[in-house]
């Protein structure tokens, strides 16, 4: 029998803590959907996504009222879809981000990941043709989102990628200037991207997988920032030093890590697929209670942004991963703190206060598990600032083997200091401003790639 | 032939008490399988499964603990009973049996006749309570976290309805969540 204050425990991680299962996410290969005529793969996308995750969205709510705990999203993976469009034109890719969109409503789900490739070292006729498409591709679907792995620490960065993404991000922003860029949020360009991560918008179902697999993403700020409330308020606070507070943070990333194995384990086992990875991220919402921002606070430091933040979320990224990893027989994905702007409260608030800014927030993603998330910025930065500013968070990741990605939303007829929500778990906040515009242009338009740093060579 | 009983003591709490217990069995060759033991308020309980390998009967294990405890000036309230055919693992231990086993957490102000609804509760709907702890917080909140077998639960949202009746119609706060879940976040060991 379980010791009643391990349930008090539990139950309270749960119901006042807001613990929940953040994402299972279900990844599906359709590498073997191809064909040269577009509607047969459309057909054939449709059809095997149906066959994999018909049950997928009920199965998930059947463990989830099983548990009592909440697995706030249901969400598909495929295959990066530039693999399966050799010779394809602009509006046949648009008619697979289509095809996703439709395979998505059909099995209940609200974002499909996917529609991505991988160019970290150069782009084939085919990549070229599908990144033409994604403006376009996100503009006219609702639930696809799109990724582009640009760079790794293994092949450098190609910049030639880089300098046509930061266009791309602009026309999606603008072709969806009636709901404020919304477009863009659906975007991520990627350095090392995994090809497990559970979590939107850069998940895919990476080559090298399995037919079918379920990874699942874990949440738990709001769980974190209470246990360590506890702590620093409990008869011993006197005595704590950092190093007890990190040991708190791996003890309950242990707790959280656990839930999503055991809620991903049985989803896997009842739809007979392999389980993947328990991605450990600490992933905020908008929701007040459940910020990364708040244990930031809780940690010392009054203003978010302000010296020792970038400390902080070192110590919480470092210990999430040694709590999670010993709970999981299998940690993939992202793995860390996720410091999103507009989906973290209190990250917003410190970007309306004018205490966080961009340069931070930067200097802060150099030690957190992805990189500058859900940035709003003005519509008017042009294409070449939002490339350099993509090809400096791609050379955090390069350089330290870490992922970086950059999903930086430059919202239309807006300025520095207005304000834009998109609603749920997409947020809200106050546009930043970004300093030196225009002044990179010629480190841009040199293109070409940033060859792969010395520690590469391993063999 | 094994000879198997169950023994039940209550016994105010003091140090040995498991010592002059298993004395006596160890004196007529017996051995012990199961136990469950607990101290509430300075009183002990505990109840356990002693097998023998020669015949003994129920009264005369009786009278071999008890003599033990009357010497020593204890006042002791003993059961034994024979068991038949073999004898079970301790259930909520058994690994097997664990797929419908729900761990129901009630929480009210304290007031009397808590456990009574709950417990009353469950035998309407034909559910077995396991185990049971409860515990009174500094707040005067009372809190039950009751061990529950829903093996004769066919559709978890119906009782979830139910439950969710009990909550409005006593005041109660429940919480009904599968026993895995607290195993997995308070165990090293991971549980499929």
């Amino acid at each position: 029998m379980i010791r009643p204050d391990h349930i008090l425990n539990t139950v309270g991680m749960i119901q006042k803590e807001k613990l929940d299962v953040r994402t299972v996410t279900m990844g599906i290969n359709i590498l073997d959907c191809r064909d040269t005529n577009v509607k047969n793969t459309c057909r054939n996308i449709i059809s095997k996504i149906k066959k994999y995750a018909g049950n997928f969205v009920e199965t998930c709510d059947s463990f989830s009222e099983k548990y009592a705990i909440p697995v706030v999203n249901k969400r598909i993976a495929v295959t990066p879809v530039s693999f399966i469009g050799s010779n394809y034109s602009v509006y046949d890719f648009i008619e697979l981000a289509r095809a996703l969109d439709r395979a998505a409503e059909n099995v209940g789900i609200d974002i499909i990941g996917g529609f991505s490739a991988n160019v970290e070292k150069g782009l084939t006729d085919a990549d070229k043709i599908f990144i033409d498409s994604i403006p376009e591709a996100l503009s006219s679907t609702l639930r696809v989102c799109s990724s582009i792995n640009v760079g790794s620490t293994r092949y450098g960065i190609n910049m030639d990628a880089v300098k046509t993404v930061g266009e791309k991000i602009k026309e999606v922003s603008e072709l969806t200037a009636d709901r404020g860029g919304f477009g863009a949020a659906k975007f991520v360009v990627f350095c090392n991207q995994p090809g497990d991560n559970p979590f939107m918008a850069g998940a895919i179902h990476g080559l090298g997988e399995a037919e079918a697999v379920i990874n699942v993403g874990v949440s738990g700020p709001g769980v974190i920032a209470s246990a360590l409330k506890r702590k620093i308020n409990s008869e011993e606070s006197c005595r704590l030093g950092l190093h007890d507070i990190a040991e708190e943070i791996k003890l309950t990333a242990f707790r959280v890590t656990r839930c999503g194995e055991l809620i991903g384990r049985k989803v896997a086992d009842y739809l007979k697929l392999p389980f993947g990875v328990v991605d450990l991220s600490l992933a905020p919402t908008p929701e007040i209670g459940d910020s990364i921002g708040e244990i930031i606070k809780i940690m010392g430091v009054d203003s978010i942004g302000a010296p020792g933040s970038t400390a902080i979320i070192a110590m919480i990224n470092d210990a999430v991963k040694k709590g999670g990893a010993f709970a999981s027989q299998a940690v993939g994905g992202l793995s860390g703190a996720f410091i999103p702007v507009m989906e973290d409260a209190e990250l917003a608030e410190a970007v309306a206060n004018q205490e966080l800014s961009l340069e931070k927030l930067e200097a802060m993603t150099s030690v957190c598990s992805v990189g500058l998330d859900m940035v709003a910025v003005p519509g008017s930065v042009d294409a070449k600032t939002l490339s350099s500013l993509i090809a400096d968070e791609m050379a955090i990741g390069m350089i330290n083997s870490k992922t970086t990605a950059v999903r930086v939303i430059p919202v239309p007829n807006k300025k520095a200091g207005e304000f834009v929500s998109f609603g749920g778990l997409f947020g809200e906040s106050v546009i930043m401003p970004v300093n030196n515009l225009g002044k990179s242009e010629r480190f841009v338009d040199f293109a070409g790639r940033i060859p792969a740093p010395i520690h590469s060579l391993k063999n | 032939m094994n000879y198997s009983y169950i023994v039940s003591i209550f016994i105010k709490d003091r140090v040995g008490i498991i010592a002059d217990v298993t004395k006596a069995i160890v004196r007529q060759g017996g051995d012990l399988g199961d136990l469950n033991q607990a101290v509430l308020n300075g009183y002990f309980t505990m109840i356990f499964i002693a097998e023998f390998y020669s015949a003994i009967d129920a009264e005369t294990l009786k009278a071999e603990i008890k003599n033990i405890f009357v010497e020593n000036g204890d006042e002791i309230s003993l059961t034994v009973k024979p068991l038949a055919g073999k004898t079970e693992s301790n259930s909520f231990d058994d690994l097997d049996c664990e797929e419908n086993y729900y761990v129901m957490t009630v929480s009210s102000g304290n007031r009397k006749g808590l456990v009574s609804e709950v417990a009353n509760f469950c035998r309407e709907n034909q559910i077995n309570i396991l185990h049971l702890s409860t515990k009174v917080t500094e707040d005067d909140k009372y809190i039950m976290m009751y061990l529950i077998d829903l093996s004769s639960v066919t559709f978890l949202d119906v009782f979830r309805k139910k439950i969710r009746e009990l909550e409005i119609n006593r005041k109660l706060s429940i919480v009904l969540q599968h026993n895995d879940i607290f195993k997995a976040t308070n165990e090293i060991k991971y549980y499929k």
